[in-house]
């Protein structure tokens, strides 16, 4: 296989710091017993850390994957960062036969994907024997109406809650605890409709978001009432809008599906990487910009937290690869297809201004009401920090409010008073900042 | 009705019920009003259809703010801006939460005339604002751009006023070194405020002037500790001054020196009480407690103490130099003299005592002083330290427990002592002393033949290794730093 860049290595670090720990480790004096394999690629080495024995650290390329013997619950740990920086970083790595501690734990790799491969295969021959399986279409078909009907009798009882809320009123709403919002989302949690049963689980918060709570309620409230009807005319509607409809409620949308959908070739420039940690998944977003067609995807990825995230889109670089857009009225979502050269320096990123986001916005809030922020990249935009709000200007002298204050002393630092291009969502309120292109160089917020 | 007064109308019958409260939506404004009208179901049905439609509307309808001024642009940067892997070294540097490695990167940057990365300057202001060691550096890489973003945030606004105060300090001390300095006289001495007095001798700075030494003298009977001390401190600068004679007289009474018929034999002298001036002198613990055991631990005191300030150039004249003096000197009292000389040297800068004493002082004693000997270290010395502390990680791996640990500690300043030199030790000379450094600090990896056979052929004691691998991480960081900032 060919070496990893260090940038490569360092997206597959947990935070900053375990990148900063990593850094460390890669100092050929840490390790010892170093060995390489081409085929199926892996690396291992023994770490001498604070502990008396060293470390065995592994790590299997294809995957990729990590052991290493540290306590840390870090993943992967600084020590396996540290390794693959070392390789990354030219270190000669003799080839030879796997050491005692790293053949087991590869060996059971190795089964675990064949294994899996072999499932895939079995599935395969199911479908193409047509008889019997768990392709079997008939079945496939009963399955999902099944589903249809679960979540419609849901979304009834959803439409009859929203409008009993309204009915009685939203004072003292305040003061109903988390249960009242809770119940709710369990039923469609129940009634498979998880993604209405996040929307309304992250309504409890709203109602202790200070003055206007009222008015955002009742915004949240209509936007889950048009859903749950749109979802009762879901045959009626264009299919573009129907896939949106069925996404927003959650239904899942496989694979092979989306890898169906046409491909979008272009050279793809990643401008941001944002990670989030939810209660039991870390989401990564990555922002990609297509050099030809100035289009704007987001490329989401999830992990337990701890386990490593996608890394083979690293900000700062532009990759010619395909793309395929989930099926929607405004498609954003991608999903990276196949690549047709090595990523090389993003370079210049093209955007568009002030006025033609917000257009942009429109008319996307007019294929998709449910529309809540559109990715998008602004140029030559200058931040006007004011006591009342920080701006961002563009040329013609229009302005949008900056939001996500916790980043805006770094987005001055790195941009100061210049014209630059910046990454991120185009909100109903402003402007959410996730990357900035500043004297040609792509940094991450 | 306003698209506004429209929204605020279906809000407040949300909140109020449509049981209490009626809306009609077929007059909303504009389009909303009529797509509205066609709802049907119950009024609260309808409201919630009406208010997504008026939603969508108005936020697909916004407008950006129009004729924002351009800010200014800001003035060209002053200092040079960093290369990729010189800002990769600062921002690890900074990752760190010590000071010491950020410090050194910082005092690198500034030396070189480097900017701190953009990326950075937001948490260096914040490092600024929360620690006063870091502050004086952090402001020397700020540059344009730094002292222009601080100027923007009201926690970091005090941090620039107080950059500029210091360039005008600066200046201003510049203007004035080629003045004396203003001796105040005995009756404006004796008017003066304590604070005033103590600002009075701290202003004097590490070379008085001999005619001082009056007001010194005086100084010494001030009720005010701080003052006494300082005086103190600058009198033992003065080789000629009484106090210094006072204190080489205690050497003399303290110091034994016997002349045999073949050698000299120099030794502690079993003195149970000092001259009545030892105390107003700093030699305060003529009532210390400890009586019976304690009376050799005070000897050794005094006797430091006074060896600390009698100039070295006595020794030279009574003993003949730093080998005849050490060779001289009783085995059980060397280590005591050795201290006492070891600090007159540092103070004194020494060159030839500070190289024989670099030789045979105590690991803990050269520690504490290596940390303030100026650097660079002249070449010989820094070998000499080198080769004290190679040895030293020797022993200490053969030595039981208890006795290790007494050593792991000095032994790690004295590497970090060594690691500060390298880096201010210019030129070849600096990357061979930090090859052997690192050399020294990779013997602690067993995973090395060679530091296997470094230490003796088996595993070092993991305090040791621990100590060591530490010594080392730091260092490996401050050589990336010195090559990567220059």
């Amino acid at each position: 296989v060919d070496r990893w860049s260090a940038e490569q290595v360092l997206a597959l670090a947990p935070d900053a710091s375990s990148a900063a720990a990593g850094r460390k480790q890669a100092a050929p004096s840490f390790w010892s017993g170093l060995g390489a394999r081409d085929e199926p690629a892996a690396l291992w080495g023994l770490c001498q850390g604070s502990g008396k024995a060293p470390y065995q650290v592994v790590v299997d390329l294809t995957g990729p994957a990590f052991r290493c013997s540290c306590p840390s619950r870090k993943f992967p740990c600084k020590h396996a960062v540290g390794l693959l920086l070392l390789w990354a970083g030219g270190a000669v790595i003799g080839e030879g036969s796997v050491a005692p501690f790293a053949a087991d734990w590869l060996e059971s790799r190795l089964e675990r994907v064949e294994k899996s491969r072999a499932r895939e295969a079995a599935a395969e021959e199911g479908t193409a024997g047509e008889q019997r399986g768990p392709r079997d279409p008939a079945a496939a078909a009963r399955r999902a109406s099944d589903r249809r009907a679960g979540v419609s009798s849901g979304l009834r009882d959803l439409e009859n809650w929203l409008a009993d809320q309204v009915r009685s009123g939203f004072a003292g709403l305040d003061r109903a605890g988390y249960g009242h919002f809770d119940r709710m989302a369990a039923r469609m949690v129940d009634a498979q409709a998880p993604g209405v049963a996040s929307a309304l689980r992250s309504l409890p918060a709203l109602l202790h978001s200070g003055d206007g709570w009222h008015g955002r309620l009742l915004a949240e409230f209509a936007r889950l009432q048009l859903l749950a009807k749109a979802h009762g005319r879901l045959d009626a509607l264009p299919p573009a809008l129907a896939a949106t409809v069925r996404s927003r409620v959650g239904y899942p949308v496989s694979r092979e599906d989306v890898l169906a959908t046409p491909a979008q070739r272009d050279s793809w420039a990643v401008v941001a990487v944002r990670d989030r940690a939810n209660d039991r998944l870390v989401e990564r977003r990555c922002w990609l910009v297509g050099e030809r067609n100035g289009r704007v995807a987001v490329v989401l990825s999830f992990a337990p937290p701890g386990r490593p995230l996608e890394s083979s889109l690293v900000p700062g670089t532009r990759v010619e690869a395909d793309l395929h857009f989930y099926p929607a009225a405004v498609p954003t979502r991608a999903m990276l297809g196949e690549r047709h050269a090595e990523a090389e320096p993003a370079g210049a990123v093209p955007g568009i201004d002030i006025g033609a986001a917000a257009g942009r916005f429109g008319d996307a809030l007019a294929a998709d009401p449910w529309t809540t922020s559109l990715p998008t990249v602004l140029t030559g935009v200058q931040l006007v920090p004011t006591a009342e709000a920080w701006l961002l200007r563009d040329r013609s002298g229009a302005a949008v409010r900056l939001l996500g204050a916790d980043r805006n002393w770094l987005l001055l630092a790195i941009a100061g008073a210049d014209a630059v291009t910046v990454c991120g969502d185009w909100r109903h309120d402003g402007f959410d900042v996730s990357g900035v292109v500043a004297d040609g160089e792509v940094a991450a917020l | 009705v306003s698209p506004e007064l429209a929204w605020n109308d279906l809000v407040t019958t949300a909140v109020l019920g449509t049981d209490r409260r009626s809306v009609e939506v077929a007059a909303l404004p504009g389009s909303v009003g009529s797509a509205a009208g066609r709802l049907t179901g119950d009024p609260a049905e309808t409201l919630l259809g009406a208010a997504a439609l008026m939603l969508a509307r108005d936020r697909a309808a916004a407008m950006p703010r129009r004729a924002v001024a351009a800010p200014d642009a800001l003035p060209a940067e002053e200092l040079r801006a960093m290369g990729p892997a010189a800002e990769a070294a600062f921002t690890d540097a900074l990752q760190e939460p010590m000071h010491d490695l950020l410090l050194e990167a910082l005092a690198l940057a500034a030396r070189a005339g480097l900017a701190a990365p953009r990326r950075c300057l937001p948490r260096l202001l914040e490092r600024a604002v929360a620690s006063k060691e870091l502050r004086p550096l952090i402001l020397a890489v700020l540059g344009v751009r730094g002292r222009w973003l601080a100027a923007q945030n009201p926690n970091w606004t005090t941090l620039v006023a107080e950059a500029s105060a210091a360039d005008h300090e600066g200046q201003a001390g510049h203007q004035g070194t080629g003045e004396p300095h203003a001796v105040p006289s005995a009756e404006d001495w004796a008017a003066l405020s304590g604070p005033r007095r103590l600002a009075t001798l701290r202003a004097i700075g590490s070379a008085p002037d001999a005619g001082l030494e009056a007001l010194l003298e005086r100084a010494l009977d001030d009720p005010r500790a701080d003052v006494r001390d300082r005086a103190r401190t600058l009198l033992a600068r003065l080789p000629e001054s009484a106090y210094v004679g006072r204190m080489t007289a205690r050497a003399d009474l303290l110091v034994h020196v016997r002349r045999r018929l073949l050698r000299t034999e120099v030794s502690l002298a079993d003195v149970d009480r000092l001259d009545q001036f030892a105390g107003r002198d700093g030699i305060d613990d003529q009532h210390a407690n400890p009586p019976s055991r304690a009376a050799r631990a005070r000897i050794e005191r005094w006797a430091v103490r006074a060896l600390e300030i009698t100039p070295l150039r006595h020794w030279d004249e009574r003993l003949g130099g730093p080998e005849a003096a050490l060779g001289a000197t009783r085995a059980e009292d060397r280590d005591v003299l050795a201290r006492g000389w070891l600090r007159a040297a540092s103070t004194q800068e020494n060159q030839s005592w500070l190289l024989a004493l670099a030789r045979i002082a105590p690991i803990r004693e050269l520690a504490i002083v290596s940390g303030s000997v100026r650097r660079p270290w002249p070449g010989e010395l820094t070998s000499v330290i080198l080769t004290r502390v190679t040895s030293e990680v020797h022993r200490a791996a053969q030595a039981p427990d208890a006795q290790r640990k007494l050593v792991v500690v000095p032994l790690n300043a004295l590497i970090d002592s060594l690691a500060s030199n390298a880096s201010a030790t210019p030129g070849p000379a600096s990357s061979r002393l930090t090859e052997a450094l690192l050399g020294l600090a990779n013997a602690a990896t067993p995973a090395s033949p060679a530091g296997n056979a470094a230490a003796g052929g088996g595993p070092l004691p993991s305090d040791l290794e621990r100590a060591l691998r530490t010594a080392h991480d730091h260092l490996s960081q401050r050589v990336r730093l010195n090559r990567e900032i220059s």
